[in-house]
């Protein structure tokens, strides 16, 4: 039987999937924490400064399915940080005050982050910036591209797919 | 005259939303006499300040609008403003030099019962204090002619939140309607999730529209995105007004809420404002989309 390579490679997937979740429950049965332990290590924080009208990085990297730890600290006022593909929100970042944003890029694409707290004059002045997409094989990687200039800012996510090693 | 116009007039129907009747693209301004109990105008985002290719006629657009409003006939019962009636700025002098600007020029209206909410140009980098300097509370109720009308505040808080506290609000003045009411809802931003990637949403906007989730008769008229949109939340319609100084694209439609260019061939294409007739015993609305300026 022929499989199409598309089939294939979400098979490898799933058989990848699966033998990480049946090796995380082998440990759970022998009092081991290492599912706790695999996910610490697999855990990205990401450091992220704000201030009026500028996010510290232009493009944030993560990869698919690894969780990710946005700290992100204001130098000014008060902003706000969104992902709303990822219902990934701060109620709000204080100055002086780190707030942790967390969610799981589950899918690839391009997607936007943004302030979503009205922060002055230049607040809704997006001008976006494109990232060309990257093709690197047997990477999983999400790109989230921001305007430097702009408090609200165009994210850009891009990916050649999800590999399994 | 007033027959001419009335002769003139192109409704496209788009009925069945809510119970409301929706008619645009037309180029005559006046109502007729009869079949009406009374009708009242919606303008939204005059962004009065703003300077920029998007409007070379940024100056004198209000102006032509409240002329565009004084032509017609017979006169709207009263105004209302949707918000962001002043383009936002850093400075609280300018802020209010720009609202005393605003206020001189609409007292150019015939109409003298005119109401006010804010947007987040207006009131987000002072909780609404400078808006409430000139414009009165943020957020009130008033009855007229058997409709109860409810101005909701998602602006103030630079969060774009209601809040508990103007939610409690809103539950308690609903708890005097009975369940049969005739409610009309005006807010500023969307109250539900139009397009979050682009900040039109309210945050705790579902909270608004699960309190008024049991009132049978319920219809918010918006402003915030710059266009005329038409969306139901269960019964509840939902329906966005034109802006007054550049139209935006459709909700999520690209990537930038870049506004629309001016287009020199077509001045105002994309602008205006609505007229909202209320008819008779039954619950709907014959919403009418108007430009800035009058077709030669």
């Amino acid at each position: 039987m022929s499989v199409h390579p598309n089939h294939a490679a979400a098979r490898r997937r799933l058989l990848g999937l699966g033998l990480r979740a049946g090796a995380a429950a082998a440990l759970g049965a022998l009092g081991l924490s290492g599912l706790r332990l695999a996910t610490a290590q697999e855990e990205v924080r990401i450091k992220l400064t704000v201030k009026r009208f500028e996010y510290s990085q232009k493009i944030l990297r993560v990869k698919k399915n690894v969780p990710v730890v946005i700290e992100i600290t204001s130098e000014d006022v008060p902003h706000g940080f969104s992902i709303p593909d990822f219902h990934a929100r701060a109620d709000v970042v204080l100055p002086g005050k780190v707030t942790l944003v967390r969610f799981v890029p589950d899918k690839v694409g391009e997607f936007q982050y943004l302030c979503d707290i009205f922060c002055g004059s230049k607040h809704e002045q997006v001008e976006g910036t494109q990232i060309e997409r990257t093709e690197a094989p047997g990477a999983a990687v999400l790109l989230f591209g921001a305007r430097a200039e702009e408090c609200r800012s165009r994210s850009v996510a891009a990916a050649s797919g999800w590999h399994l090693a | 005259m007033t027959q001419s116009s009335i002769d003139r007039r192109q409704f496209l129907k788009l009925a069945g939303v809510g119970g409301a009747v929706f008619a645009s693209g037309l180029p005559g301004f006046s109502l007729a006499q009869s079949a009406k109990d009374f009708y009242f105008v919606q303008l939204s985002d005059v962004h009065w300040g703003f300077e920029g290719p998007p409007n070379p006629d940024a100056k004198i657009t209000l102006q032509k609008a409240v002329a565009s409003v004084n032509a017609l006939s017979p006169a709207p019962d009263f105004i209302m403003f949707t918000g962001d009636l002043t383009h936002t700025t850093d400075d609280a002098a300018e802020r209010r030099r720009r609202m005393a600007e605003f206020k001189s020029i609409i007292g150019a209206l015939k109409v003298k019962d005119v109401r006010f909410i804010p947007g987040e140009h207006d009131a987000s980098l002072d909780r609404g204090q400078a808006f409430t300097e000139f414009f009165g509370k943020t957020s009130y109720s008033f009855d007229y002619k058997g409709m109860h009308f409810i101005a909701l505040d998602n602006v103030s808080d630079p969060a774009a939140s209601l809040g508990d506290e103007q939610l409690a609000w809103l539950k308690a003045d609903l708890a005097r309607q009975g369940t049969e009411a005739r409610i009309v809802v005006f807010t500023h931003r969307p109250l539900f999730d139009l397009a979050p990637q682009w900040d039109w949403a309210t945050r705790d906007g579902a909270k608004a529209v699960d309190l008024l989730m049991p009132y049978k008769n319920v219809t918010v008229f918006y402003g915030h995105i710059h266009q005329e949109h038409h969306q139901m939340t269960g019964h509840i319609a939902h329906h966005a007004s034109k802006s007054l100084i550049f139209p935006l694209p459709a909700p999520g439609s690209q990537p930038k809420r870049t506004p629309l260019p001016w287009n020199p061939a077509a001045p105002y294409s994309g602008l205006g404002f609505r007229e909202i007739e209320v008819k008779g015993a039954a619950y709907g609305f014959e919403v009418t989309e108007l430009p800035v300026v009058k077709p030669a």
